[in-house]
């Protein structure tokens, strides 16, 4: 998770010719791409098809195992496995979008705002990121939830709220890195301000790193809304989860184990589809480290 | 060396004592009365005003911060609400659980992680290095819940080796304790051996590039000597700076864990404290929890300061 900061990845090297060709070419990254374009698709249908409702119970249907008319089988309330995966991913994306933007639109904005102050500007962004990092996610959902009770928003914040500290570290190394390159020594000669140079000179050229740490923080706060729901402390009933469908499925794995499979599948190929691109944008915009590794 | 140390250590007393001011304000001052927290807005009015009284909740919040933190100095953290017994009790007897649990998993990890990151890195581009990278990589996508309820699937309900959960304590007899601590050590090692195997593949791969190692070749180091003499003592370097990530990884791990296979340790102790409202207990938890993290990154940038001076001359 090094940002390559002595590197120069740049806007141009995400939308460059050459990028596209490549990017073909790079196996993982195409896998990677197609596991989470699966599970778009999966989510974006959901939204107005799922075989059956991934609510009704019908309880003579109970814990059927898979068949033609249910693919997955049916859970312990006879609600149809696929339809509830489905309808759980539409969970899963909307909880990453929003805790990664809130965490990456904080986080950016201090880690730019360290590297172009230094000083005891810095200092206090810093020593706020360590204050952050003393927390990780599962502590702040506790204390959300044992404060305001449990729920999906808790789950969300917790997420965001972490993910400010790893966006500040992260964007401070690149763009201290950056403030000290010529060209930035230039644009200063030139009367720039500090928000010119960051706005028009350092974000730019950081955006690549961004990207990708965005990327892996999607797949964490995938991984990380499973298991607050698994907990009870993420999303709640009859709202479908793939962290939930487990916690239930796990008083009946001595009768049906399959049921606690499917869930477990869709995290996994989830989150190594969005690990996978993480690492192939990291060895795409910078061939120089892909090489490396 | 000394004005780092005083640094850090300043640093890590404004963490740490940030730390406690936030679990206050987010548990006991900003959701309103901690009172009506526990009891739930219906409680009766006289249940309130007991429980007020018994807990010392009339007092002003800055009085009762206070009150918290001596406490803690003197080793006291209150008592648990719904237990009535001690909190520092309640943590200690859990701890019997959650500590063999997170240093068996870390013991595993860095054992299981080492022998194959140097492997990997020896066997750079190959067969090998494919196949322990696709590990590694499928390990930090599985959720360490559900690999704990495959590995129940397998070896409680299937093949009947190992207990589906519970602990007996160690009372029962030492044997009857780690076999069932054994599925739930392997669960949290897997995605700690995931993450410590890649660092210790691309760190070995790193320092092999070095200069100093190819004179080491030079001088007619075979390569297994090399290896062993130069490349892994600098190669630990970033491993070790990770091990305070880590450390939070496993914490948090254990909360999971322990749900999953209904070990009475501190997780268990926290989750059921969130359902019972238990206030005191979920505080001095997550302070601890919060402290644990703090200390062992503490300690990690001094041992990495001692292990690499350029580190203290940029900070």
């Amino acid at each position: 998770m090094q940002a390559p900061a002595t590197a120069s990845p740049s806007r141009r090297q995400l939308a460059a010719p050459g990028f596209m060709h490549r990017a073909l070419r790079h196996r993982s990254f195409m896998i990677g791409l197609f596991l989470t374009g699966t599970m778009i698709v999966f989510a974006l249908v959901s939204l107005f098809w799922t075989p059956h409702s991934p609510t009704e119970i019908i309880i003579a249907e109970r814990l059927k195992l898979p068949s033609s008319s249910h693919w997955f089988g049916t859970d312990q309330f006879g609600r149809d496995i696929l339809s509830m995966i489905m309808a759980g991913a539409q969970t899963s994306i909307v909880v990453g979008l929003i805790a990664v933007s809130l965490g990456a639109a904080v986080g950016v904005s201090l880690g730019l705002w360290a590297a172009a102050r230094r000083g005891w500007t810095e200092d206090v962004i810093m020593r706020l990121s360590d204050l952050n990092l003393a927390f990780p996610v599962i502590l702040i959902a506790i204390l959300l939830t044992a404060g305001w009770g449990p729920g999906i928003t808790n789950a969300i914040l917790a997420l965001g709220i972490y993910n400010i500290s790893v966006f500040a570290r992260q964007v401070r190394g690149a763009g201290i890195a950056m403030w000290e390159r010529e060209f930035i020594l230039a644009a200063r000669a030139a009367g720039k301000g500090n928000l010119a140079i960051t706005m028009e000179h350092i974000l730019p050229n950081i955006v690549s790193i961004i990207v990708v740490q965005a990327t892996i923080s999607f797949a964490i706060a995938i991984l990380a809304e499973a298991a607050l729901s698994y907990l009870g402390v993420g999303s709640q009933p009859p709202d479908p989860s793939w962290g939930r469908m487990l916690s239930e499925s796990q008083n009946y794995i001595f009768l049906t184990p399959i049921i606690a499979v499917w869930p477990g599948l869709a995290i996994v190929l989830s989150v190594l589809g969005l690990n996978l691109i993480g690492d192939g944008l990291r060895d795409l915009v910078d061939p120089r480290l892909a090489r490396r590794r | 060396m000394s004005v780092f140390l005083a640094r850090r250590f300043l640093s890590f007393l404004i963490t740490i004592s940030g730390a406690s001011v936030i679990i206050f304000l987010l548990l006991e001052v900003l959701p309103g009365d901690p009172a009506l927290t526990m009891l739930g807005v219906d409680a009766p009015d006289s249940a309130v005003a007991a429980i007020r009284l018994e807990l010392g909740l009339d007092r002003p919040a800055a009085v009762r911060y206070v009150a918290w933190i001596a406490g803690l100095f003197q080793g006291e953290m209150g008592l648990s609400y719904v237990y009535k017994v001690p909190v520092t009790d309640l943590i200690g007897q859990r701890l019997q659980v959650t500590l063999p649990l997170a240093m068996g998993a870390m013991a595993l990890a860095t054992l299981v992680s080492l022998f194959l990151g140097i492997f990997a890195a020896t066997n750079h581009n190959r067969v090998g290095d494919y196949g322990v990278m696709g590990f590694s990589q499928l390990g930090l996508a599985i959720p360490d819940f559900w690999f704990g309820i495959l590995l129940i699937i397998l070896f409680a309900v299937i093949l009947h080796w190992l207990p589906s959960g519970g602990f007996p304590g160690w009372d029962e007899g030492v044997w009857r304790g780690v076999r069932s601590l054994m599925l739930p050590v392997f669960t949290l090692s897997l995605s700690l051996t995931a993450v410590m195997t890649r660092v210790t593949r691309s760190a070995v791969l790193e320092v092999a590039r070095e200069d100093f190692v190819r004179t080491a070749r030079a001088k007619g180091l075979s390569r297994r000597a090399a290896l062993w003499r130069h490349v892994l003592r600098n190669a630990l370097v970033p491993v070790l700076t990770i091990g305070g990530v880590l450390v939070a990884t496993v914490l948090t791990g254990t909360l999971i864990i322990e749900n999953v296979f209904a070990l009475p340790g501190v997780g268990k102790l926290i989750f059921d404290a969130i359902s019972n409202r238990d206030l005191m207990v979920v505080k001095n938890v997550v302070l601890l929890f919060a402290a644990i993290v703090v200390v062992v990154n503490f300690m990690v940038d001094v041992l990495y300061a001692m292990v690499d001076p350029r580190i203290r001359i940029q900070t």
